[in-house]
């Protein structure tokens, strides 16, 4: 149908006068216009309108149930200035996602070129990694919270099994942190390996015979031929990673509560905690708003810093 | 002209009447929330609604299971804030008063006063307190239940102990026996121990607190005070216990494990759990009341029922009678012996069913006595929530982390009282 169109509109538009080819343009306009209309209006009233209304909702000390309430002025912002569980949790998301976005893009990246090689029974393996993140998060962590046990789980009875006496994993403030980024990296890393599979397979065979004929080697290929041509995913890898990281949420919920003494106690674990326990709902919301300008802001700097060094092959 | 008019008003008045008398004779629709789930008698609970709607035909109940206790106090928060909250909801003994708080629940004093059937008086005194603010009454007891000791007593006899005459009633005894369960590996890591000390504390730290004395609210209500002397012994207390290897501090799951993989000796568990753990151990399992120190003292779990405030007397009254009719003396008895749970009315411990049970499992006795002698309502505070998250962390801090208990405690009792006073307004 849309084929039929394009085919007949040249032809018409050339016998048109000026005021009818505009005619005819604003028509398009609307067609267009009406086509996005259904998705638009969802996204407005589901995603826009409340994140709107989440910025309203910052400027009062509304409580959740409370059916009456007052605007405060900026009065929850200067309070987040203050709060060191807020800057600690900062803290604590800042950890995660240093730990876990280099991990994940590492480890994604080494599969994803494993895996598109001439490798036997490839596709099996391509689905091996790519399971867990089809499991529920919440089962995952509860299966792993098994595998943590300081003394009846799998990890430290490996552990032992070489002579390391494995650590209480989640009662530990020390390897609560680190327990719950390899989790996610777990979870994680085939989701980025399929979109690298796919980068990997879309790169064109010529590059490296050119580069075998010049002699360079595998390093030199990866070096040369695959990291630069693959930026472009890279960068797309890296915006994902970063906005879901730094709303990591399910693992610390189930796994530690955001413990032992505050030390998972991620930025959107928090900000649940203000809105849903101590029912702080407008502070809560000046939490949400942070946190969006937070990820506006990294969005940004990924793009000038990194967006700027993508190379397209096309 | 006139006369066509008046009979067209004549009809309509008639009509208007049929009307009338057709929505009176309509039956109110009920919706029931409730977090039951298969082994905590959600069959039963569903059962007593069937029944409800089988032997009246003004009143239909809806039940429905909503998920756990967190789940159903999302839902609910959800449903108030649409302004569409179901008639009835369930809520767990520390959240209903959120919800008095915003306003959202009907006081069911009047109900109870204008029932020729029922009296106050017929519900356990001390279940009634669970449902108490500011002098009146918000909700009806149901699904309440309270902490036990559950024993290992082959552990006992292996450490020469008797579990018939040595299972601890006081803190004091606790020190004595425990150090009887202590073994250690070549690494010299503990691998037995009598007790596991809970570093997500959550309704023990209420049982600790009471057994040393101490609350969490001073005699006014206007402020917190579990950072007292009496607070103090407690945690002083706790680390004493590990110091002394008669406790190692875990997270409460993993307290349970340790309990049945045989390594622990005594867990704190809800009577709740009695049908599942006399069935799941492989030892011989017994049950104590929880130990004492300066007092004695169970805090009072499990969830209540709750009539939420529509605006519609009718419905409050069918409201009220379903719940008339589940906490029956007979519905109660039958209820506590499938899950374990109390029965809301006094009289259900004289009914045949109820002594039966008790003749056939003693254990499930147990609860009764503890709750009637000093069982105790929770910290009624909408935010509750928090407090709880507050005592974790105060808890981790003390057992895992080194920190000083008075330190600890300092700042989740100043962040308690903020919420206090933010919630004053």
């Amino acid at each position: 149908m849309s084929e039929a169109r394009t085919e007949r509109r040249p032809r018409a538009a050339l016998r048109l006068p000026p005021f009818g080819r505009l005619r005819r343009r604003i028509g398009d306009l609307v067609t267009a216009y009406l086509f996005v209309l259904p998705a638009a209006a969802v996204l407005f009233t589901f995603q826009y309108l409340p994140a709107i209304d989440i910025f309203r909702i910052s400027l009062t000390n509304r409580l959740l149930l409370r059916p009456r309430w007052g605007y405060v002025g900026l009065d929850n912002y200067e309070r987040l200035l203050n709060d060191g569980r807020f800057w600690n949790s900062v803290w604590n998301t800042f950890l995660f996602v240093v730990g876990s976005v280099p991990l994940q893009i590492a480890l994604a990246l080494a599969l994803a070129i494993a895996l598109a090689g001439p490798l036997r029974r490839a596709g099996f393996f391509r689905t091996v990694f790519f399971l867990p993140v089809a499991a529920s998060l919440v089962g995952v962590s509860v299966i792993w919270e098994w595998i943590y046990h300081p003394r009846l789980g799998v990890l430290n009875e490996l552990l032992g099994m070489i002579g390391v006496q494995g650590p209480n994993w989640l009662a530990s403030s020390t390897w609560a942190m680190p327990s719950i980024i390899l989790l996610v990296v777990w979870t994680g890393t085939g989701y980025y390996m399929v979109i690298y599979l796919a980068g990997v397979l879309d790169i064109s065979k010529e590059y490296y015979e050119a580069a075998v004929l010049d002699g360079a080697s595998r390093w030199q290929q990866f070096v040369h031929v695959t990291w630069p041509l693959l930026t472009p995913v890279t960068y797309l890898v890296i915006v994902l990673q970063v906005i879901n990281s730094f709303q990591v949420f399910t693992t610390v919920y189930v796994m530690t509560g955001g413990g032992p003494a505050r030390a998972t106690e991620v930025l959107v674990y928090y900000l649940y905690q203000r809105a849903f326990e101590s029912l702080e709902f407008g502070y809560a919301s000046a939490i949400a708003v942070v946190l969006f300008l937070f990820l506006a802001v990294l969005t940004v700097i990924i793009r000038v810093g990194y967006g700027r060094t993508v190379t397209y092959d096309r | 002209m006139t006369h066509r008019l008046r009979r067209i008003a004549g009809v309509l008045a008639a009509s208007a009447a049929l009307l009338c008398a057709g929505s009176a004779a309509a039956q109110i629709e009920l919706e029931v929330w409730h977090s039951l789930s298969q082994d905590f008698g959600a069959p039963e609970f569903e059962a007593f609604a069937e029944e409800f709607n089988a032997v009246q035909d003004e009143i239909v109940v809806n039940v429905i299971y909503t998920g756990g206790y967190t789940d159903t106090l999302r839902r609910a928060e959800a449903a108030l804030a649409s302004g569409n909250p179901p008639a009835i909801s369930m809520f767990e003994q520390t959240r209903g008063a959120g919800f008095v708080d915003a306003e959202a629940i009907l006081p069911l004093d009047d109900l109870i006063a204008n029932d020729p059937d029922t009296d106050r008086s017929d519900f356990f005194e001390r279940l009634l307190t669970t449902c108490a603010i500011d002098g009146q009454l918000w909700c009806i007891p149901y699904n309440t239940s309270t902490p036990l000791i559950y024993y290992n007593a082959d552990m006992f006899r292996d450490a020469g102990l008797d579990p018939e005459t040595d299972v601890p009633t006081t803190w004091d005894e606790l020190m004595e026996v425990g150090p009887a369960f202590a073994q250690h590996d070549d690494g010299g890591s503990l691998t037995r121990w009598a007790f596991g000390m809970r570093s997500d504390p959550g309704w023990m730290f209420d049982a600790w607190l009471g057994q040393a004395g101490g609350s969490f609210l001073n005699d006014d209500g206007d402020a917190f005070v579990f950072n007292d002397d009496r607070a103090l012994e407690m945690a002083e207390f706790w680390l004493r216990m590990i110091d002394e290897e008669v406790a190692v501090p875990m997270g409460t799951s993993q307290t349970y494990d340790e309990f049945f993989a045989g390594n622990q000796a005594m867990v704190f568990q809800s009577t709740a759990l009695l049908v599942s753990y006399l069935a799941q151990a492989d030892f011989d399992i017994g049950v104590a009341p929880l130990w004492c120190h300066a007092e004695c003292y169970a805090p009072l779990g499990g969830a209540n029922l709750y009539i939420f405030d529509v605006g519609d007397d009718e419905v409050h009254q069918a409201a009220w009678e379903f719940l008339d009719f589940v906490t029956s003396v007979e519905k109660g008895a039958e209820f506590s012996v499938a899950t374990g749970y109390h029965a809301p009315r006094e009289a259900s411990l004289d009914t045949d069913l109820l002594q039966a049970r008790f003749a056939e499992v003693p254990e499930a006795r147990v609860t009764y006595d503890q709750m009637a002698l000093y069982g105790s309502a929770r910290t009624l505070v909408p935010f509750w929530g928090e407090v709880h998250s507050l005592l974790t962390v105060a808890t981790e801090q003390i057992l895992l982390e080194g920190v000083d208990p008075q330190t600890a405690l300092d700042e989740a009792v100043d962040e308690a009282n903020r919420l206090l006073d933010v919630f004053s307004f």
